[in-house]
């Protein structure tokens, strides 16, 4: 069994920023990670009243603003400002995972060797942890919020969690 | 270096011109939202295209019954997850 990668900080992106506030877990990013950083183009771009309130509360305490320094030049021509903050951002600060569920952002930063956690993944590891009394709950919601996940993936990370009867 | 999708479909030549432009960009929101959730594009730059913030494209989303987030894991990843929280648990206050 290979032993678990030890990677202690995250780079939080405009999709994980907006589906772990939706589901109400947003808060539970310290609980895994040590250092969380996130873009200032990332900040002007996550504007909506669930998320906008959690991620200003989190910049307050345990959240860091901060712009990438040296690896901007590494990071391909893709996406939008936001994207390529958060590529550059993980580049300077490697090891460490971006959390979003962009199928674009992901493909791009594993071209580069960065690993991304998706929300409904995150919320997963929460449950299994016991952090959270089930992982359902905070699943539903955040899809009632207006963050879509995929039915088979829903599926599978309940029936993981033997949440589904 | 970008290519241009050119799509092109015959109509009647008693089509009125609103209608084609509420075709058109139907059709334009429609192939945006197609590269996105094919990995093409990322959903900044998807909202940008449209000209919609962030959050309304993941409205449009909802309102198509699209996801927001991609359905594939990696294994690495939930392992990450789980490395994390055993440390954090483990670390004095």
């Amino acid at each position: 069994m290979n032993a678990a990668p030890e990677i202690r900080a995250a780079i939080v992106d405009s999709n994980g920023a907006i589906g772990l506030a939706k589901a109400g877990c947003f808060s539970f990013l310290p609980a895994v990670f040590d250092v969380l950083l996130v873009p200032p183009a990332v900040v002007r771009e996550v504007t909506d009243p669930i998320s906008a309130p959690q991620l200003k509360a989190a910049l307050a305490d345990w959240l860091t603003c901060a712009a990438s320094s040296k690896a901007m030049g590494r990071v391909p021509d893709f996406g939008g400002p936001a994207d390529r903050e958060a590529l550059a951002l993980a580049l300077d600060n490697s090891p460490c995972v971006i959390l979003t569920g962009d199928r674009q952002l992901i493909g791009k930063a594993r071209q580069l060797g960065v690993l991304c956690v998706n929300p409904p993944l995150f919320v997963q590891s929460l449950a299994e942890a016991g952090l959270i009394p089930a992982a359902k709950p905070y699943l539903d919601q955040m899809i009632r919020r207006g963050f879509g996940i995929p039915i088979e993936l829903y599926t599978k990370m309940l029936t993981a969690l033997g949440e589904r009867g | 270096m970008s290519k241009i999708l050119d799509v092109q479909i015959e109509v009647p030549d008693s089509a009125p011109e609103a209608a084609m432009r509420f075709a058109e960009a139907l059709a334009r929101e429609s192939v945006i939202v197609g590269l996105q959730q094919q990995g093409e594009l990322t959903i900044t730059r998807a909202a940008a295209d449209l000209g919609i913030t962030y959050d309304e494209y993941l409205q449009l989303l909802t309102r198509s019954g699209l996801p927001a987030c991609h359905d594939e894991v990696d294994p690495a990843a939930l392992e990450v997850l789980r490395a994390g929280i055993r440390r954090r648990a483990a670390a004095p206050p």
